[in-house]
């Protein structure tokens, strides 16, 4: 059931989201009413969660997801979750007036639930990449809210956001893949005593880019006070007065639980830059001449003094209890009373439409309730007796000077010195601030007499909360702290001793006594130096001096890079080149080869014409031998044809003779014996007649004959054999 | 092998190779039923892989051998959980490309060369993913190569000619490159099998390193890896739109699979740690990353700019190559699908950035959120994953390989991703910005509003989009752990 609770909490702006975004409605006020009914949803859901398991520790996890999201509810995730929605709730309803002037109101309302979810999810996350997701989910989503504006300052600082935001969430990402990869978890839990004390150092540096960077920690905070800014108002008061902590909640749970073997060195380093932070800080509120942005310079002191409280509690020789109780309840403090200054900026510009110093002044009879809002909060946040401010200082007091005791060291008593110094330095930027907005003879004719209630509602809450916190610092700290510190682990002794400290004590008064005295000094200094109306060089800025030089050199290494891979690419093309080079002389030497076949060719066909010259010689000669041949063989043939005459003759007197021979027999074989001897002797006288013709006539053929025997015997005998 | 199921990995890498056959047919008849044709052949092609799904699981490798088809090798398809992972990306970011394509190559023209093309480039990225063995491989490697050339030159400008023919030239210089250390693998080795445990070079010699450079070569042309990039920032962004998303988003990864199966089947893991190799793959990776990262930066033409994006990206691919840790292999495998879900998203937005107004300067691109919501909107998704946001899948893939750098011992490489990461925002959310904030209603440049894309045109990138992000919110990451098991399969470690 506080399972569900928990769940509906977190799902209850992100569907808001989505509705908003799909609803059809065209007017502001439904919008606004969607928005305000999601944060509320979200308040009552964890409130119920929390006090109907009496304070009991809700867990809430994705089994088996890959990106599993896992989450708690117990005492600190609740004090987180409670002042963030509560925060919300009140600007939400302050969002009706204001925005009502604005455009792109959807966009807004969007992103504004869309931040609430990713910071919610930032603080009731019970590990750190659950945690990363939403913080990336957070940055992401307030850029919108950041450039809302979109002319160009408003889009220059959200590049300076967006930036930071991003580096700031890259080296999270890594602190956490270091983490993981040490501890072999993400949950929060101290880091093995085995790690190295490289590793550690430098997981402690990416851990505190990560979340200083949100927190707005010096050297880190340069895009805060172009940002916060910039944003509709009830984006700016939740900018500043809720969304930088979650930066120092993530500090806390880094360096408070996970480095706890290297809190020496990270402790005197949050000690000495949450100092830093805190007097520079108000320092530059001081000079500032624009009211939103005095009032971004102050966030940033404020989260110096709650840096401060978290080192001086995680330095192991101090009295760990003080500081942290100090830190959480700066957090609860600063929540409040910021978020009603930037509400009272917010009602200044909605009706004079100016943030100005030098424009501003006169308010005080105008809008008296705006004006009891703002003294309130201003005293609350100076620490004045009987506002929130004071319980909150005094615990941090306590801290810085218990630390002193323990270690007697002059930085220590600087820092001591510093921390007054710091306070005094708000009171005098305050008022500063009150004197140009609300003093001065300067009349507004024009402007409405009554706020509208949407204003008036949220602020009269502001207060009453600063008057409330700050008279029952006890009871806050026996029912809000306690139950948070310990959740994480605070022995009961410890805790005993805090909810037993009386915080009406003629020191604790005195000290805050004397940062007033030392304040009305500076005041009187400053008016006497005409120091207040002066502005700080330009050229001066953090931003000037070290990030747009970075910035400038990483873009620089980027041209670099392209340069060099222009370079590559000449390099292929000068290879190229070589190649076609070479191509070339082996085109060249191919052309050579080319002519000296052309020349070998040339010769040839000219050796080939000497052949031709030769060849027709030899033609003509075998053609006279041919045409001999042929005289020869039609002479040959012509005597043949004279032999088959001779021949045909010859055979026609044989067969003549033959026929003759025929018919002599025939005679002969019919007569007697004498008869045939007559016959004989007259057959006798024909052959030796025939014989004698042949020998007269004949003697050609018997050559002929003689030649025909001759030739066929040597072509018998020549002819080859196979 | 017996089984129907063997034959899925021979009929997913031939079925697109004969579909450009019939679609190359049909043209002639109507230009609509080649249109039909062409996805209805992509969308079976993706069916067939995904079939395989089950037979992988149970069976592990499913394949089969041609002895017969080019002895003495054979042709050989087989897919285990790797291959099957790779191609079922292909596959699936194609059919997307292809529904993508109607509209935009209609506008384009020359549909009739296109498509048959897109087919048989198909094939042969499915052939690569799908083969048992590295001479099949090759032949399915010249084969995509050769067939993509037709689809960079698809517009035939003077532009577009010299990028075609620096791609090919180089193309050429890899594909000679990858065959001879594949002929020193098979001498060295007696067969070029792809399975596990077969390691076919086992010693270091002066012919194992040559064979090790000619693989670099061969696939670190087509991954785009540092210093043999140059020709992708030409060619990716002359391609028309739908096959820049192919390019950039599949075909790089071939050369991603097969310096995952160089490392992990030809060498293995130890040889490579042993001869140092792996320090030659983590400097080259290194300045990939960064240099693809860092002008991609100072890029103005948006094409371009996802192009030297994509080198960036493939540097981490080899960079979790080069870790030898099975997170950094995970997280390797992981990238492959990420940068291929959102870098075909990127081009395919860029694309019908470039179809609707004609503009391809980023600084011309201002307010263009307002007349094209749903692109532009699916443009911002796409950056996030790239730069690493949860929950989108870059997130996942960066988490996992700064895990196997740490697993590696290797802390300096997580910086660099960080700072890689950085530049990636540095260079896409202005776009994104410029697109949606910044500018005024009434001082948008675009004269007269226009109407979003066709459904036909949106319907994938929405598609693109919601995988980018789904995949880590639903309840159980089926690519990461598909991923796993092949890291798993691939490294031998035992679950």
């Amino acid at each position: 059931m506080n399972g569900r609770l928990l769940a509906s909490a977190l799902l209850a702006p992100l569907i808001g989201a989505l509705v908003t975004w799909l609803v059809p409605a065209r007017s502001k006020r439904t919008l606004a009413w969607l928005n305000l009914l999601a944060t509320l949803i979200s308040l009552i859901c964890i409130v119920l969660a929390h006090v109907g398991g009496n304070g009991q520790q809700i867990i809430l996890q994705m089994k088996n997801a890959p990106l599993a999201l896992n989450f708690q509810l117990d005492g600190l995730t609740a004090f987180f979750a409670l002042l963030f929605l509560g925060a919300w709730t009140a600007t939400s309803v302050y969002s009706f007036a204001y925005m009502e002037r604005e455009a792109a109101n959807r966009r807004f309302y969007v992103f504004l639930q869309l931040t609430l979810l990713g910071c919610v999810g930032v603080v009731l996350a019970s590990d750190f990449l659950t945690l990363f997701v939403f913080f990336e989910l957070m940055t992401l989503c307030s850029y919108v809210l950041v450039v809302h504006e979109e002319d160009a300052g408003a889009m220059e600082a959200g590049n300076l956001y967006l930036a930071l935001g991003g580096l700031g969430g890259l080296a999270l990402l890594a602190g956490i893949i270091l983490f993981y990869n040490q501890a072999g978890t993400a949950d929060f839990m101290p880091l093995p005593g085995n790690v190295s004390t490289f590793f550690a150092v430098a997981m402690g540096i990416v851990f505190f880019l990560g979340f200083g960077i949100k927190a707005g920690v010096f050297p880190l905070h340069i895009w805060l006070p172009s940002a916060h800014p910039m944003a509709p108002t009830p984006a700016s008061a939740l900018l500043s007065g809720i969304m930088i902590k979650t930066g120092a909640y993530g500090l806390f749970r880094v360096f408070h639980t996970v480095l706890q073997p290297q809190a020496e060195i990270f402790g005197w380093m949050l000690l000495g830059l949450g100092l830093i932070t805190m007097v520079l800080g108000a320092f530059l509120a001081f000079f500032q001449d624009q009211v939103k942005k005095t009032l971004a310079y102050s966030s940033i002191s404020q989260i110096g003094y709650i840096v401060m409280g978290l080192g001086a509690a995680v330095i192991p020789s101090g009295h760990s209890y003080y500081g942290i109780a100090g830190m959480l309840f700066h957090i609860l403090n600063h929540g409040v009373f910021k978020t009603t200054l930037f509400m009272c900026a917010g009602a200044i510009y909605l009706y004079t439409r100016n943030l100005d110093y030098d424009q501003l002044g006169g308010l005080l009879k105008k809008y008296p309730l705006l004006t009891a809002s703002f003294v309130i909060s201003a005293l609350g946040i100076t620490g004045m007796p009987g506002f929130n401010g004071y319980g909150s200082k005094t615990l941090l007091h306590h801290a810085l000077s218990d630390l002193y005791a323990a270690n007697p060291t002059w930085l220590l008593w600087l820092a001591e010195k510093l921390y007054v110094l710091a306070s005094a330095l708000t009171i005098c930027y305050f008022v500063k601030l009150f004197g140009n907005i609300f003093l001065g003879k300067k009349e507004w004719p024009g402007l409405p007499s009554k706020m509208s209630f949407s204003v008036q509602l949220p602020l009269g809450l502001g207060a009453a909360a600063v008057i409330g916190l700050g008279l029952f610092p006890g009871h806050i700290v026996r029912w809000l702290l306690i139950p948070a510190m310990r959740a994480i682990g605070f022995e009961e002794i410890a805790l005993e001793h805090l909810a037993n400290i009386n915080f009406w004590n003629g020191h604790d008064l005195s000290a805050m006594a004397i940062t007033f005295a030392l304040a009305a000094v500076i005041l009187l200094l400053a008016r006497g130096l005409k120091l207040d109306s002066r502005k700080l060089p330009q050229g001066l800025s953090l931003e000037a001096i070290a990030y747009r030089p970075m910035a400038r050199g990483f873009i620089g290494l980027s041209q670099a890079t392209a340069y060099g891979d222009s370079l590559a690419a000449q390099i292929y093309k000068g290879f190229a080149a070589v190649f076609l080079g070479l191509c070339r002389g082996a085109a060249a030497l191919d052309g050579a080869i080319d002519c000296m076949y052309k020349a070998g060719g040339k010769g040839l066909v000219r050796f080939i014409g000497a052949g031709g010259a030769v060849d027709s010689k030899i033609n003509t000669l075998y053609s006279t031998f041919g045409r001999g041949a042929l005289r020869g063989i039609s002479a040959i043939k012509a005597w043949e044809g004279n032999l088959a005459v001779l021949f045909k003759k010859t055979g026609l007197a044989l067969l003549g003779g033959v026929r003759k021979l025929d018919g002599v027999e025939r005679k002969f074989s019919v007569l007697g014996a004498k008869e045939k001897q007559g016959k004989l002797q007259r057959l006798q006288k024909a052959i030796r007649a025939f014989s004698g013709r042949i020998s007269r006539s004949n003697i050609e053929l018997l050559l002929a004959v003689i030649i025909l025997a001759v030739m066929i015997i040597i072509f018998i005998l020549y002819s080859p054999r196979g | 092998m017996k089984g129907f199921y063997n034959y899925l990995p021979v009929l997913a890498v031939c079925f697109p190779v004969f579909a450009s056959l019939v679609v190359f047919g049909l043209q002639r008849y109507s230009a609509r039923a080649r249109d039909i044709a062409v996805l209805i052949g992509t969308g079976i092609t993706f069916a067939l892989v995904a079939w395989m799904y089950p037979y992988i699981q149970s069976q592990g490798t499913i394949g089969i051998l041609f002895s017969g088809i080019l002895p003495p090798f054979g042709l050989s398809f087989s897919a285990d959980i790797f291959s099957f992972f790779l191609a079922l990306i292909a596959s699936g970011v194609w059919l997307l490309a292809t529904i993508y394509s109607r509209e935009y190559i209609a506008h384009e023209g020359r549909q009739n060369r296109y498509y048959p093309f897109l087919l048989l480039t198909l094939g042969g990225c499915l052939g690569v993913f799908l083969t048992g063995d590295f001479f099949s491989l090759f032949i399915f490697f010249e084969l995509m190569s050769f067939a993509a050339y037709v689809l960079i030159v698809h517009e035939e400008s003077p532009g577009a000619m010299a990028a075609g023919y620096k791609y090919l030239i180089l193309t050429l210089i890899g594909g000679l490159a990858l065959f001879f250390a594949i002929v020193i693998a098979f001498e060295e080795a007696g067969n070029v099998l792809i399975a596990p445990g077969n390691f076919l070079i086992t010693s270091i010699s002066p012919l194992a390193l040559s064979a090790f450079i000619g693989f670099l070569l061969g696939f670190g042309i087509k991954m785009g890896v540092f210093p043999l990039h140059i020709w992708l920032p030409d060619a990716h962004p002359v391609a028309p739109s739908p096959a820049s998303a192919l390019l950039s988003g599949v075909m790089l990864k071939t050369g991603a699979y097969g310096l995952i199966r160089v490392v992990y089947n030809v060498y293995g893991p130890e040889l490579i740690a042993q001869a140092g190799w792996d320090i030659i793959l983590m400097v080259l990776a290194s300045i990939t990353i960064f240099l693809g990262s860092a002008v991609a930066l100072v890029q103005t033409d948006i094409k371009r700019r996802l192009a030297y994006s994509s080198i960036g990206q493939m540097g981490y691919v080899l960079l979790g190559i080069s870790l030898l840790t099975l997170n950094g292999l995970t997280g390797t495998i992981f990238h492959i699908l990420a940068h291929a879900l959102m870098k075909s998203a990127l081009f395919m937005c860029a694309g019908a950035i470039i179809f609707k107004t004609g503009k391809r300067e980023i600084s011309e691109l201002s307010g263009i959120g307002y007349e094209m919501p749903i692109t532009l909107s699916v443009f911002t998704v796409a950056s996030l994953s790239m730069i690493g946001i949860p929950p989108f899948n870059g997130f996942i893939s960066k988490l996992v390989l700064s895990l196997g750098a740490l697993d590696a011992g290797k802390a300096g490489f997580v910086v660099l991703l960080i700072v890689s990461s950085l530049l990636n925002g540095i260079y896409f959310l202005p776009i994104v910005i410029n697109g949606f904030l910044g500018v005024k209603k009434e001082q948008r440049i675009w004269p007269k509003p226009f109407a979003e894309l066709k459904a036909s045109m949106w319907i994938p990138l929405v598609i693109l989009a919601v995988l980018c992000g789904i995949f880590s919110v639903l309840p159980v990451n089926y690519p990461l752990g598909w991923a796993e098991a092949a890291a798993r399969m691939l490294t031998g470690a035992v679950k």
